[in-house]
């Protein structure tokens, strides 16, 4: 994680430089995926919401405080979006995904995007656990860093963890 | 399997199927919020903190000055003392003569 990399371009943005919209998307973009994927459980949400993050940085730019933690700032955006989201989502569709599955297959195009580990880590692990083990294993986020964006103690980072990798390991070896 | 190898799956699973959004997020028209950054200008106030630690380096720069300045004023003083105290002897002595 290159953070002062990211402050200059988020910088350069509130000056109006839009090629560092770019450079801050590539730094950014495995987090934010990530992060959306393990709230939104969903390849198409996980990818509007991306869309939606992206586009909201560019309209808060300036509420960003400069040379404090870029990552922190644009993966709270994203936590928040993706959080009310799922949330009127739950509102408006009452029925379980998982158990009703062949209510929606002719519609969604997404199946063939549930990948065989994913979709394990979805049934397994809870919302917490999957964000974690996400951000560590595709964005390469340290645990520290990881604490702090989630703003939750290292303690807790480290035990979800561990617990989630055991999950999983157990689920593999049954299956 | 061990972590390492599942972490590596998982991370290799997850990239190949991340979306690129930059081209629509490049492209949708966004007025960035200009106003917040001039309120925030006009109406910053220091913090608590900020005036706390002022004030506290106002009284440690008076206290240093002042012990700085307090030899030359003793100095001052015992001068004055020890030159009222001469006259005094030499106006006796005077006398006595």
């Amino acid at each position: 994680m290159d953070k002062r990399e990211l402050n200059k371009c988020l910088i350069r943005m509130q000056y109006g430089d839009d090629r560092a919209f770019e450079k801050v998307y590539n730094l950014t973009n495995k987090g934010v995926f990530s992060m959306c994927l393990s709230i939104v459980k969903s390849y198409a949400e996980a990818e509007d919401m991306m869309q939606t993050t992206y586009i909201k940085v560019r309209e808060k730019i300036n509420y960003y405080k400069p040379n404090t933690n870029g990552y922190a700032w644009i993966l709270t955006i994203t936590k928040n979006l993706c959080i009310n989201e799922y949330k009127k989502r739950k509102r408006e569709h009452v029925t379980d995904f998982d158990e009703n599955d062949f209510l929606v297959t002719s519609s969604d195009n997404t199946a063939q995007f549930d990948i065989p580990i994913f979709k394990l880590a979805k049934k397994v692990l809870n919302e917490n656990e999957l964000t974690i083990v996400l951000m560590y294993a595709v964005s390469g986020y340290r645990h520290k860093e990881i604490a702090e964006i989630l703003d939750k103690p290292l303690g807790t980072v480290l035990w979800s963890y561990n617990n989630a990798l055991k999950k999983l390991k157990a689920q593999l070896g049954a299956n | 399997m061990k972590d390492k190898q599942l972490l590596k799956l998982l991370k290799a699973e997850v990239t190949s199927m991340m979306p690129n959004v930059y081209d629509a997020a490049k492209s949708a028209k966004v007025t960035p919020d200009k106003n917040h950054e001039l309120n925030l200008k006009v109406n910053a106030q220091p913090t608590r903190k900020a005036k706390f630690t002022l004030a506290f380096a106002c009284c440690m720069v008076a206290v240093f000055t002042l012990m700085a300045c307090m030899p030359l004023i003793i100095g001052n003083r015992v001068g004055t003392t020890n030159n009222v105290y001469q006259t005094e002897q030499s106006q006796s002595s005077d006398k006595n003569d």
